[in-house]
């Protein structure tokens, strides 16, 4: 059998894909980190000795050895030197001295810093650094195709469960073919990542482009770091540039009224931060009420306590007095003793009195403190939560050119939920910038809850907005043929990464492209729809499915019973097909004709 | 995927590698591929390459463990009507769940009817 099999090119990509996923899946995310990051200092080591990539600075003892970094661990723990540990150590150290070598280019400066999370616990082994290096040892790589260079890196962070877009909610490698398709990208158009994470949507972006301007931000520091190195290792970047920090005060937002993009990507699927932040608010406005509350509880106790303490001390005082007065007349014995009595509680009486008032002082002080504390909360609780998602639309459409795009990546629940959607609705009334709404399933990007794709396009005229609703993976597979792949499974459920694959995205971004209305999928909506109200007397949201027709509304009972007639027709068909493979192998017949159906008979027409 | 298919004969996109391996039937060989789709597809194949195969998510075969499979010579012919049958039971069942599946929308549809609402 193996003399008669031929075989075509793999990428290295899939080959680690293939090989690596299990081992990659079981680590934790710091770990896959850090191999993706010396993975690519390796590459990059490689790129600088055959290609005479000279703009990046590597650690002094790699350049020293004249070894690339993946070679140093590996010679370093062969000779027994390092523990798993020890040789994760070591390569943090690297890659921290790199980050140091490089941090310019990065956008590393100012209040910007780079330090490494804590990442005690990461191991290392030395047959993971092997297998890495045996199945995809860069200048091997860059010998068959350098753009698996990226590929190779994306699969290390990205490849099965725990990918590291989805743990961070960044965009992901299917959701980056659903916006890939969305426009065209032609030579000397610019892109902004707005949240670059891993830098998967820039890679696919850029795919085998050449002479598109990428910006990528990202504000996480590590991300940045590994983004900005995915790129430097993909050879249509150029002029692909990633900086780390807020895309609202860093990087390209300092030059983008000068550097206008034809396309922005706003990626912000956190809703809950806003309403959670909300909420926390409250929460602290109410824990410090009580604490006023039980303050002034514990005051008032204390203020009578002391009153009555100073009540007993003058009485005490007085009958001090008035005894010092009598005394002359009593024996001296019984005067002593009674002096000394009375002395005593004076002094008793003085001292809690002292302690109470003390106490009282300080119940004063926290008093106040709490006072203050609680007029603060209440400022900060009358302050309208900041929307930092809509911030970033704002900020995507400033960066676009006159007929630039921009494409939001939201929580499902800015559709609907106050006041994230009165913004969204106003944006698309008043300004006519909204272009399609498409709602996904749950899962996307590691989302707990679905997702919603928004598309902004300035310049446009008074156009329908496009409605499509994604959340029935079913349905779309109906509406698109998805073939073989999309079987129904009958007895369990489906897993999410048996659903939201490529081929689901790329037939929702067919239905975007075609923009065409398809009953239960899409729906064409003019912009005066939305300032209408619903049925039940409220404002009309984004939702697409209150816009959508569905097919079954509108097939008639003639058509039900056409399109039965069809499914029976095919059954006997596929019967006697089957039947008369059998009959040529000698099989009996397994069941029963079914029978077509036939035309109802009418009265007297016999 | 794109960039992963490989062109081969007959302008068939099919995605092959060193692990992915692309077996095509020589003319001198005693089997029919269609045949070979069909056993490989059968839990006889499954069992025997179950214990060899690597990989969790995905299933790999190494070539020695397809090629250690000992496949039946059957007559052309048999082979042929086999590879047919199977074809014809896979028909039939993909066709039977679109017959359960517009039985199950008409009758919602009709009762949905009867009850005077749009759905």
């Amino acid at each position: 059998m193996s003399d008669s099999n031929t075989s075509g090119s793999f990428p290295a990509s899939q080959v680690v894909a293939q090989i690596l996923t299990e081992r990659f899946e079981k680590l934790e995310i710091t770990e896959r980190k850090l191999i993706a990051e010396i993975y690519a200092m390796d590459a990059l080591w490689y790129l600088s000795k055959t290609k005479g990539k000279k703009t990046v600075h590597f650690p002094a003892i790699i350049k020293g050895l004249g070894q690339s970094p993946v070679r140093y661990l590996v010679n370093r723990a062969t000779a027994g030197q390092d523990t798993p540990e020890e040789t994760a150590a070591q390569a943090r150290g690297l890659f921290e001295e790199f980050v140091a070598s490089n941090q310019e280019a990065i956008g590393f400066g100012g209040e910007l810093k780079f330090s490494l999370r804590d990442s005690s616990k990461i191991r290392l082994p030395l047959a993971l650094l092997l297998e890495v290096e045996r199945m995809a040892r860069p200048d091997r790589v860059i010998a068959e195709d350098p753009r698996q260079l990226t590929e190779v890196m994306g699969v290390i962070l990205n490849s099965g469960k725990g990918a590291i877009d989805d743990r961070v909610h960044r965009p992901g490698a299917e959701v980056s073919v659903l916006i890939s398709k969305l426009f065209t990208l032609q030579p000397g158009n610019g892109v902004l990542d707005m949240s670059c994470g891993t830098g998967t949507l820039l890679a696919k972006l850029l795919g085998d482009k050449s002479r598109i301007r990428a910006f990528g931000q990202e504000t996480d520091q590590e991300l940045a770091v590994i983004s900005w190195l995915r790129m430097e290792l993909h050879p249509s970047a150029e002029s692909a540039h990633v900086q780390v920090g807020d895309p609202l005060q860093y990087g390209y937002a300092s030059s983008f009224k000068d550097n206008p993009v034809d396309v922005a990507v706003v990626h912000s699927i956190d809703f809950d931060a806003d309403e959670e932040g909300k909420a926390a608010l409250l929460q602290a406005v109410r824990e410090i009420e009580e604490a006023d509350q039980r303050i002034s509880v514990q005051r008032g106790e204390m203020e009578h306590r002391c009153e009555a303490l100073l009540n007993a001390r003058n009485e005490a005082k007085w009958a001090l007095e008035a005894f010092e007065h009598e005394r002359s007349g009593l024996p001296p014995a019984i005067a002593e003793a009674k002096g000394k009595e009375l002395a005593a509680r004076h002094q008793a009486l003085e001292r809690e009195l002292r302690d109470r008032e003390q106490e009282l002082m300080s119940l004063h002080v926290t008093a106040f403190e709490i006072s203050r504390s609680l007029k603060a909360a209440h400022e900060r609780a009358k302050k309208p939560p900041r929307d930092r998602t809509y911030d970033l639309i704002k900020h995507g459409l400033d960066c676009v050119g006159p007929s630039g795009l921009t494409i939001a990546v939201v929580s499902a629940r800015a559709l609907f939920k106050s006041p994230q959607v009165d913004r969204l609705r106003s944006e698309a009334l008043e300004h006519g910038r909204l272009d399609l709404v498409v709602e996904l399933p749950r899962g996307v990007d590691g989302a707990e809850d679905r997702v919603a794709i928004l598309v902004f396009r300035k310049g446009r005229k008074d156009e329908p907005i496009f409605f499509v609703d994604a959340t029935d993976h079913e349905t779309i597979r109906k509406v698109v043929r998805l073939g073989s792949a999309f079987e129904p499974i009958v007895g369990y459920r489906r897993t999410r990464s048996a659903i939201l694959t490529h081929e689901f995205f790329s037939a929702i971004a067919q239905v975007c492209v075609d923009r065409v209305e398809i009953p239960g999928v899409s729906a064409l909506v003019p912009r005066s729809a939305l300032s209408g109200t619903s049925v039940d007397g409220r404002q009309v949201d984004l939702r697409p499915r209150q816009f959508i027709v569905m097919d079954r509304l509108e097939e008639s009972a003639g058509d039900s019973q056409t399109r039965l007639a069809e499914c029976r027709q095919a059954v006997v068909n596929a019967e006697a097909a089957l039947l008369k493979a059998r009959a040529q192998l000698g099989l009996d017949p397994l069941f029963a004709k079914t029978q077509t159906s036939k035309p109802t008979r009418r009265p007297g027409t016999h | 995927m794109d960039e992963t298919t490989t062109e081969l004969a007959k302008g068939s996109p099919i995605l092959a590698g060193p692990l992915c391996h692309v077996l095509s039937i020589q003319e001198w060989s005693p089997a029919l591929p269609e045949f070979i789709v069909w056993l490989l597809g059968t839990e006889y194949a499954k069992q025997h390459m179950a214990a060899a195969a690597r990989g969790s998510s995905i299933s790999l075969y190494s070539l020695e463990t397809i090629g250690s499979l000992p496949v039946p010579i059957l007559p052309l012919e048999q082979q042929k009507a086999i590879a047919e049958a199977s074809k014809a039971g896979r028909a039939l069942r993909e066709s039977r769940i679109a017959l359960a599946e517009a039985e199950s929308e008409t009758n919602n549809s009709e009762l949905c009817r009867i009850a005077g609402i749009n759905a």
